[in-house]
């Protein structure tokens, strides 16, 4: 059999292979380069931006928890200026798809962020981080369906590459949030951020992060990402970024299944840098042992009998 | 990389050093790195854990290296590295991080000790007797050493006799007094300072939180060069997860706040005790 077919679009994006890495995961690329060939993957995600640079919040920042992990990072960067000028041509150099993940804290600061990056060359794409967790007012955005329209909006309006707000799971019917989302225009969709969670230390009944709640990620919460791909996917007809917990193929071919039409790998970077090159190899090997010739069909091609 | 456990020994009680043998790796570290090891049990602990290097050398059969890491079992990941025996694999990355650096003109090194925070300093002892500094600057006049341990108790005291062998001058102290002087291992820091006439010197430490923040107090007060190396918890190690956040004093007046956050894995994990901020 012929190797089978890798590639994907994603709202007019062409990937050549559907994995990417995952916002904050990766840094700017340039941390990984010494362990991982990054443009060997169909996208990459930059650390979340925001205007000014921000310091981030005070340690502890992360815990580890049963299969996962807590953080509390607190959206430290550069911003967007140091961004544009000394990371984004060090990015660029590895001539794949480049989506660039913004937060504001205004829907005019959006906007503006988003203006910054219009016309820029290797600027691929926008992901809204509507959904951080760990930074005040960061979650509002995410779990109020017009606030999220009218983010969508304004960034669209100044924006001529593929918009994807990335949906926070921390919500009580996340398909509301997501047909808000394309009421305001994305393109697609990544989904899910962290889901919120606390971790104690009993014998110091200290938190053990600073900021007491904090992100959970990892394999631990690859079941509630599943089952919100699989419910935004029959409900809203936007391309979606599977994201939670993948850390082999068949993790993300799983996410496929459930109608991701790409995935993001995360957490499992930290465990081994070539995390999202294995899954993209593991993906390959399930078509080959399986006979899928193209990795489009799998999208949504979950055989569900109970529904 | 992947590496083989070739022998784990259980120094008593709760102490280990494992040895693992690792093809393609070069034999070469500075004193203060550290590798991220982890052993495979399925996603359960997920992360990698941050070891400081204690010793390298030549693999068998003189391929690759060997490295020698001391720990102490203190949760789920070190009980799971202490349960392995030889012939056992474990994922390594490393080794990362900066080192300790000794200053050309340096006549006295003060090496100080707490617990588990042993071994990069017993790394940078043993480095100082065979090349005369800490690695990297080309040979100088050997610098004298004098090493603080210090602990809970007895069994916390390690390396004496390594330090001794590197030529350095060790004193202990236990909180017990089981070994050594009662009392905090700072306590010997500022004895021997008190008494001693001036010379070069510079402190050199790793341990607990509390006694690094009282060594930097120690070394402000003498107004003498002191480097740490610190500890917090890291998710990747390679600067990343952006987890292990050190607050430091920031030089720079750019209008930004003046204490910002280094990564631990990454800018140090050694680090000029001045700029910590406590």
């Amino acid at each position: 059999m012929r190797k089978p077919s890798l590639a994907v679009d994603l709202a007019g994006l062409r990937l050549k292979n559907p994995v990417m890495t995952a916002s904050g995961t990766c840094g700017y690329a340039e941390e990984l380069a010494p362990y991982a060939d990054l443009s060997g993957l169909g996208a990459v995600v930059v650390k979340t931006i925001t205007l000014l640079p921000r310091v981030g919040n005070p340690a502890p920042r992360i815990a580890e928890t049963p299969s996962g992990m807590l953080n509390s990072i607190g959206l430290q960067n550069v911003g967007i200026e140091a961004f544009l000028r000394e990371k984004l041509p060090i990015l660029r150099r590895l001539k794949v798809p480049i989506l660039v993940n913004i937060a504001g804290k205004s829907v005019e600061e959006y906007a503006e962020l988003a203006k910054r990056l219009e016309g820029v060359p290797g600027v691929s794409a926008l992901e809204l981080n509507i959904s951080c967790p760990n930074v005040a007012g960061g979650l509002d955005y995410g779990t109020d369906p017009s606030l999220t329209r009218e983010v969508v909006r304004a960034v669209k309006q100044v924006s001529s590459v593929p918009v994807v707000p990335k949906l926070s799971p921390n919500v009580t019917d996340i398909t509301v949030v997501a047909r808000a989302a394309a009421d305001g225009g994305a393109d697609a969709l990544s989904l899910i951020n962290t889901l919120l969670g606390v971790a104690i230390d009993p014998h110091s009944r200290r938190p053990k992060i600073h900021t007491v709640t904090g992100g959970l990620s990892g394999p631990a919460i690859k079941p509630v990402a599943l089952r919100m791909v699989w419910e935004v996917s029959r409900t809203v007809p936007l391309p979606l970024i599977g994201i939670g917990g993948i850390q082999t193929g068949e993790d993300a071919v799983e996410f496929l299944l459930a109608g991701a039409t790409a995935v993001q790998v995360g957490t499992a970077t930290f465990v081994d840098p070539r995390a999202p090159l294995k899954v993209r190899d593991g993906i390959a090997a399930y078509c080959a042992r399986h006979g899928v010739r193209d990795v489009r069909t799998l999208v949504g091609a979950l055989q569900a009998d109970g529904e | 990389m992947r590496g083989q456990v070739t022998a784990n020994r259980d120094l008593g009680h709760g102490y280990f050093c494992v040895a693992v043998e690792v093809e393609g790796l070069r034999p070469k570290f500075w004193p203060g790195q550290f590798f991220m090891l982890r052993v495979e049990n399925g996603s359960d602990p997920l992360l990698p854990r941050a070891y400081s290097i204690y010793r390298m050398a030549r693999g068998r059969r003189g391929r690759g290296a060997r490295l020698d890491l001391l720990y102490k079992v203190v949760g789920r990941g070190t009980a799971l590295l202490a349960g392995l025996r030889a012939g056992e694999a474990v994922d390594l990355l490393g080794p990362l991080g900066n080192e300790f650096t000794v200053l050309r003109g340096t006549t006295e090194l003060l090496l100080v000790a707490g617990g588990i925070g042993v071994p990069p300093v017993v790394a940078l002892a043993e480095t100082v007797a065979a090349k005369g500094n800490g690695g990297r600057a080309r040979s100088v006049r050997r610098p004298a050493m004098a090493a603080f341990l210090g602990g809970r108790s007895k069994a916390d005291i390690l390396c004496a006799a390594e330090f001794r062998r590197a030529g350095a001058r060790v004193s202990v102290a236990t909180e017990d007094g089981s070994a050594g002087r009662r009392g905090l291992v700072t306590d010997l820091l500022e004895r021997h300072l008190a008494g001693q006439p001036a010379a070069r010197r510079a402190i050199y430490a790793c341990g607990p939180h509390g006694m690094l923040r009282r060594v930097a107090e120690v070394a402000a007060a003498h107004g003498l060069p002191c480097q740490l190396s610190m500890e917090a918890p890291m998710g990747c190690g390679i600067g990343i997860c952006m987890g292990c956040a050190i607050p430091v004093r920031w030089p720079e007046a750019d209008g930004g706040p003046a204490v910002r956050y280094r990564l631990c894995c990454k800018d140090g994990p050694v680090f000029e005790a001045d700029e910590v901020v406590w």
